[in-house]
């Protein structure tokens, strides 16, 4: 970039460029969310058959051509503030110089050399010193020669006038660099040309996101950078402090970041991790495809069954070849995380569907077995809330199923609230034990999982609007239970009311440990459900004690479910007891009765 | 659990679902025009209308994005002033196109709604178009970015 451009370059210009994208990002989101949350929701309602069908699916796919009007413009505008906050810094140093050779008197040429007048003392001969003209150096060595040269000189211009050439030489140098290092990243960010969102967008997004955020490191660094180690009221503030400049790089720059930022407000968080999954998604898409070529499908898949006792080749039988059911094993498993990410997406496109809050998105991360927190209805907004922690093999894989209690858990308090509104959360926000054998049995993964357990339900209290707080309830399950009383145990638990469901010990020995309450923690355990006796021996509290035993101090809530995995079956008494805790009408539990303390005498 | 249990649980799921079943169901109707559409042509109608109303904000947003460009004028020595162009000049099109996207969908939700589509079959024959004319085009599309 030569003198008369950087001269002429208004940075300005840049961000109110920027401000433009911004807009249009901006709207992309409002349109989007007006998509999915109230048209779709409407036609999901009141019109049926394939035809609504088919209409829903072609408003869904406008839906994405907005989510990536909103992804790209969002970067193309920071890319542009990053370029106006760098070459804006290299402006500020030219102008200076500038300045400084004007008032030296010293005349600036177009290529940016400098030419000095005569001056200083005059030598033997009566002679001033000539005058001349000086170019800048930005090089190091070169450099020193030149200025070792000019302190020579005993023209004193020549000194004053190397300084400045070198100056103007080094913005010169920093605004070229800055140039043309946006210019290309700039380019990747044009619009696709066709208007269907495809998992290839969605990479390229990604790579997108990735290169800007390389390049727009100084403006980054350069904001007021999120709390580390703060509380969430701390984050709140951080976010509320800034510019919606600001907020738009950061969510553009460092979505995952700050999708995962307790105490930020529900809808943010959920702006941010969405563009993380649609990512992700394009990216593990991709991933799979590869994975597909590199282990093509053996064939054939059936062999004829071979009867093991008489070696009988049976021909009319065929069973799969053990290569095919191994190479279906490890497809499966490298379809695993896709699993999660499409059951996600699956809970967003049912909103509206009988009755089902919109969703938010409030964690999403695809690292180590993924992690995933998803509500229904937004808990910002919620007079009674709900958290649920799962168990042992919960993994962004299988998240579906968890997600499914949590949409039951819902219906059922919803019905209950007297039109009070509830959210209900699926928190996989920890590494849970794969194997209910190899792993359950040992306690760390609770109490890693705690504190960011704890932090979560501190931010929600934070992100919370309006003059009273929600009704609380933590729902946990299994190892789940493990978890929220070693959170209890080793820290302030943020909640009004929790509920034990198949609890093989959470830590505690008392239900006055659980840091609520009196009488507000609530225990299932139903017929067949051998987890709790089983896991006293390693999760109980003092003396091996679990909720499930009158000593720990726990309501103890009937269930007409059976087993380990029932609890949150639809029209159940077990769902509908937590509903109602859930929803604050704990008079309303149906309660076992006291045990008879002569039992063991008859 | 007992097996007449067993039997009569499944029953009343059977039943429940037979019931599901016939809230889904379409009616034959004699005339000939009929399906889902005759009883929610209002649902339609609103549908499309909010479809619609899309483009306003879409075209708000646009004039911003335009005014954003009167600034930069011929910044003949910067590369990355060039590179904005191409950028604004492949967004102009790109969400020009979103616009129109919208105005296809509203108009056939309308036309569902305000009976110019007798039957869900003719609506699903537009649809159809629509997802045709939509469709991904790999070997220009996506990718051809110049990366």
């Amino acid at each position: 970039m030569d003198l008369a451009t950087l001269k002429a370059l208004k940075p300005t210009e840049y961000s109110e460029a920027a401000d433009g994208y911004r807009t249009t990002s901006d709207m992309a989101s409002a349109a989007k969310d007006r998509i999915e949350n109230q048209i779709a929701v409407a036609m999901r309602n009141s019109l049926k058959g394939e035809a609504a069908t088919a209409a829903v699916k072609q408003l869904t796919e406008l839906g994405k051509n907005f989510h990536y009007i909103q992804v790209e413009c969002g970067l193309v505008s920071t890319a542009l503030e990053a370029f106006s906050y760098e070459v804006g810094a290299a402006k500020s140093k030219l102008d200076a110089a500038l300045d400084g050779a004007a008032a030296a008197k010293l005349a600036v040429n177009s290529d940016g050399s400098i030419t000095y007048p005569p001056g200083g003392q005059k030598d033997q001969d009566g002679k001033v010193p000539d005058g001349g003209t000086v170019s800048g150096l930005t090089d190091g060595t070169a450099s020193a020669v030149g200025r070792q040269a000019a302190n020579f000189d005993p023209n004193p211009h020549h000194r004053l006038a190397q300084d400045y050439a070198d100056q103007i030489a080094g913005a010169l140098k920093e605004a070229t660099e800055a140039d043309e290092k946006w210019a290309p990243k700039l380019r990747a960010l044009k619009a696709d040309d066709d208007l269907t969102v495809s998992d290839k967008d969605w990479a390229d997004a990604s790579s997108d996101t990735k290169g800007v955020t390389e390049a727009g490191k100084k403006y980054l660094d350069s904001l007021p950078q999120p709390p580390k180690n703060g509380s969430t009221k701390d984050n709140a503030e951080w976010w509320k402090g800034l510019t919606a400049e600001e907020q738009a790089a950061w969510i553009s720059m460092r979505p995952d970041s700050v999708g995962a930022i307790d105490g930020l407000p529900a809808t943010v968080r959920d702006e941010a991790n969405r563009t993380v999954l649609a990512e992700a998604h394009g990216v593990a898409q991709g991933e799979y495809a590869t994975w597909l070529k590199q282990h093509p499908e053996p064939s054939p898949r059936y062999q004829p069954y071979i009867d093991p006792f008489t070696g009988t080749i049976m021909k009319s039988i065929s069973v799969e070849t053990q290569e095919w059911k191994d190479w279906e094993e490890s497809r499966k498993s490298a379809h695993k995380s896709l699993d999660g990410m499409d059951a996600i997406q699956k809970r967003f496109d049912a909103t509206g569907t009988n009755g089902l809050p919109d969703a938010y998105l409030l964690g999403f991360s695809t690292e180590g077995d993924g992690r995933a927190i998803v509500a229904n209805g937004n808990p910002d907004t919620a007079d009674h809330t709900a958290v649920y922690v799962p168990g042992t093999t919960a993994e962004l894989g299988n998240i579906e199923g968890n997600m499914n209690r949590m949409a039951n858990v819902w219906h059922t308090a919803n019905d209950e609230a007297d039109g009070k509104a509830v959210s209900t959360i699926t928190w996989l926000g920890y590494d849970a034990p794969d194997s209910v054998v190899k792993d359950a049995p040992f306690e760390h993964y609770a109490y890693d999982g705690a504190p960011a357990f704890r932090n979560f339900m501190d931010g929600l209290d934070t992100s919370h609007s309006g003059d009273s707080p929600a009704h609380t309830t933590v729902i946990a399950h299994s190892y789940g239970t493990t978890l929220v009383g070693a959170a209890a145990e080793t820290g302030h638990l943020n909640a009004d009311d929790v509920v034990f469901a198949g609890s093989p010990g959470v830590k505690v020995s008392g239900a006055d440990e659980m840091d609520v309450p009196k009488g507000h923690v609530w225990n299932e355990e139903a017929d067949g459900d051998v987890v709790p006796d089983l896991g006293r021996w390693g999760h109980g509290g003092d003396r091996f004690v679990i909720p499930s035993d009158p000593e720990f101090g726990a309501n103890q809530m009937t269930t007409d479910t059976e087993g380990h995995s029932g609890y949150w079956d639809e029209n159940s008494k077990s769902l509908r007891n937590q509903a109602l805790v859930v929803v604050g009408k704990s008079d309303d539990v149906a309660l076992k009765p006291p045990p008879d303390p002569y039992s063991h005498m008859r | 659990m007992a097996w007449e249990e067993w039997e009569q649980l499944k029953t009343a799921a059977a039943e429940r679902s037979s019931a599901r079943m016939q809230l889904n169901h379409v009616p034959m109707d004699p005339g000939g025009s009929g399906g889902q559409l005759v009883s929610n042509r209002r649902d339609w109608a609103k549908a499309g209308e909010d479809v619609g109303s899309l483009r306003e904000d879409i075209s708000k947003a646009f004039g911003k994005l335009t005014d954003g460009q009167k600034g930069l004028g011929e910044d003949s020595g910067c590369v990355t002033a060039a590179a904005q162009k191409e950028v604004y000049g492949s967004w102009e099109t790109y969400v020009k196109n979103v616009s129109a996207r919208c105005g296809k969908l509203s108009g056939l939700l309308e036309k569902a709604g305000n009976e110019q589509l007798k039957t869900d079959e003719a609506v699903e024959v537009e649809l159809g178009n629509l997802a045709v004319e939509y469709a991904d085009t790999p070997a220009v599309g996506g990718q051809d970015k110049g990366r």
